[in-house]
């Protein structure tokens, strides 16, 4: 697992993130990363993500999903933060098991899009680790919804110690 | 044609493909655990891997299977137009037409993985 500080700054959280499919959400996400000179190519990276998540979506039963992508359009990893407001933004496809039982995806409160260089694949897993780890604790994360400013989140998802709670 | 007679760019290009539903799997075991909504999206990945594999020669899947135990990749980049991603040390310019034209296996001189060239 990994501390957070380092991936995330006060421009790549967002409030009130809206966006009416995939691609008008990611790309409200993408933006402060290309600001940041994170991502050199947005459209090539957005379709890597969209890639990825056709493969597997990242949407997890709780309304919070980790778009992520390995793409050369990333030139150094960083996350970017999307909250939306109440009832959150319906976002990638929904489930079906194995004996055909679909399970629609619940729409999403909380995104974490996670750039990660195409040189650096596995570079990501301990974050999501992280994130993970985070997300787990109802009570930290109504805590975190609670934050008023973008500084504020950016600032308690950095202060996260994944070694201590 | 048999999966010995594969061109290396070829088997490079289904390696990078292996190795990316296989991280796609490490990803999914973070995030979704033993969630039944992704059980059948996980079996098609495992699915997939396996066919892949199956249209490799052994050895170029034993010299994969080599390099992952350490949990890093065992394809990685060409960065800089001739840098190995890895171990950041540059293949001879002369050896990368080949390796592209796959003539010449795509192997980093120095720390031993398979390079993938981006075309685009």
């Amino acid at each position: 697992m990994m501390k957070l500080k380092n991936f995330i700054q006060t421009n790549q959280v967002k409030f009130n993130l809206t966006g009416e499919n995939e691609e008008e959400i990611l790309s409200q996400l993408i933006e402060p990363l290309e600001k940041n000179k994170v991502v050199n190519n947005p459209n090539k990276f957005m379709q890597d993500v969209l890639d990825r998540e056709k493969q597997l979506t990242t949407v997890l039963a709780n309304g919070i999903a980790f778009p992520h992508a390995r793409s050369t359009a990333v030139t150094r990893m960083a996350i970017s933060v999307g909250i939306a407001d109440d009832p959150g933004l319906m976002f990638g496809s929904d489930f079906v098991n194995a004996s055909g039982i679909i399970y629609q995806n619940a729409p999403v409160k909380i995104f974490f899009l996670i750039a990660v260089p195409s040189f650096a694949p596995t570079a990501h897993l301990p974050i999501l680790q992280t994130l993970a780890k985070f997300i787990k604790d109802e009570e930290r994360m109504a805590k975190f919804l609670k934050q008023r400013t973008p500084g504020l989140a950016a600032r308690m998802l950095g202060a996260y110690n994944p070694h201590k709670s | 044609m048999t999966k010995e007679d594969i061109n290396y760019h070829e088997a490079i290009r289904l390696l990078y493909k292996i190795q990316e539903y296989e991280l796609t799997l490490a990803e999914a075991e973070i995030m979704h655990q033993e969630s039944p909504r992704a059980a059948s999206k996980i079996a098609q990945l495992k699915e997939h891997i396996t066919d892949l594999k199956a249209d490799l020669p052994t050895e170029i899947i034993n010299r994969y299977e080599r390099f992952k135990p350490d949990n890093l990749p065992a394809v990685v980049d060409m960065i800089h137009g001739n840098k190995c991603s890895s171990c950041h040390v540059s293949l001879p310019v002369g050896d990368l037409p080949r390796m592209i034209a796959g003539k010449m296996a795509p192997i980093c001189h120095t720390c031993g993985k398979y390079v993938y060239v981006w075309e685009d």
